[in-house]
């Protein structure tokens, strides 16, 4: 949804110009108001998909956009600025969530997704046989609990990915991490989730 | 012929999308002959599809979103410095000029 379609709309309303680059270091109030509005909903709901209640996700989004003004002057317009400011969400909910797992060592969802295979990389316990409609209902029951214990780095690839619909680039520059760091954390979270709704029994 | 592990490792990461023009026409035809790895496959999407379903829609509340952003502009725009040295923000440096809003 936004992702496919915000590059051309921001282009249109000027968001991407460098002129409003400038007018955001200058600290222009109607560029300014024009951010908070344009990303306001995004920033919001990518905050509850991290994992906030309503109000924290409020608190969280604002004190993004605070951020976000405060160091205007230093915005040079070479990233978007929907990447400039989801980096200042992400950096503010790994501190609310006390401490990066940035990481790369070990993780053990790893060895689960080992133990799948045999020697020759062939499933020793392949995905069952499953209604795709059932599946897809209860997927959407079990996934609150299973996010839960997601670290936070491996879910926010998983919101920005799947929620924000970003591309894998962007989601790059906003984690900074390399595109095979992310790979790593993409593959982490989503075979953890699919570990956790299988151990509800959500894989009949 | 990658083997199941390096499909659902390509699949799960997206690095399928990176690797050459040959590993792709191999996957593909990995997928069309195992039906495990077509499975995991559409488990990770309806994994994203139920996010997508979950957290994915703007926040209806328009009235509590405006009364957000207003209290977010007036913070930001009308703020003393004052409130702005209380903050428990990481940036060392204190803001520039104050843009009057008005």
């Amino acid at each position: 949804m936004a992702s496919t379609t915000t590059s051309g709309a921001a282009r249109a309303t000027g968001v991407d110009d460098l002129g409003f680059a400038a007018r955001i270091r200058e600290r222009d109030a109607q560029a300014l108001e024009e951010v908070v509005r344009r990303y306001l909903p995004q920033i919001l709901r990518a905050a509850r998909g991290a994992g906030f209640a309503p109000q924290l996700a409020e608190d969280v989004a604002q004190d993004t956009f605070v951020t976000f003004i405060e160091t205007a002057h230093r915005f040079e317009g070479r990233s978007h600025v929907r990447t400039w400011l989801f980096g200042i969400l992400y950096k503010k909910i790994a501190a609310a969530r006390r401490g990066l797992r940035r990481d790369q060592e070990i993780d053990d969802i790893d060895d689960v997704f080992e133990q799948r295979f045999d020697s020759a990389g062939s499933w020793t316990r392949p995905p069952r046989p499953v209604d795709a409609e059932v599946y897809d209902a209860e997927v959407r029951q079990g996934i609150d609990g299973c996010l839960d214990r997601v670290p936070t780095n491996q879910r926010m690839a998983f919101v920005l990915r799947e929620i924000e619909g970003m591309d894998t680039q962007e989601i790059c520059k906003v984690l900074e991490v390399t595109r095979t760091n992310l790979g790593v954390l993409l593959h982490r979270v989503r075979n953890r989730l699919r570990e956790c709704l299988e151990a509800k029994g959500i894989e009949p | 012929m990658p083997n199941c592990k390096e499909v659902a490792r390509l699949i799960a990461s997206e690095e399928l999308a990176d690797a050459g023009w040959s590993k792709q026409a191999l996957v593909r035809i990995h997928l069309l002959m195992c039906r495990h790895c077509r499975r995991y496959a559409a488990q990770l999407r309806a994994i994203g599809a139920a996010a997508q379903d979950r957290w994915g829609t703007r926040p209806a509340d328009r009235q509590a979103l405006e009364k957000l952003e207003r209290s977010i502009l007036k913070r930001c725009l009308g703020a003393s410095d004052a409130n702005i040295e209380d903050r428990r923000g990481h940036d060392p440096e204190p803001p520039a000029t104050q843009t009057d809003p008005h």
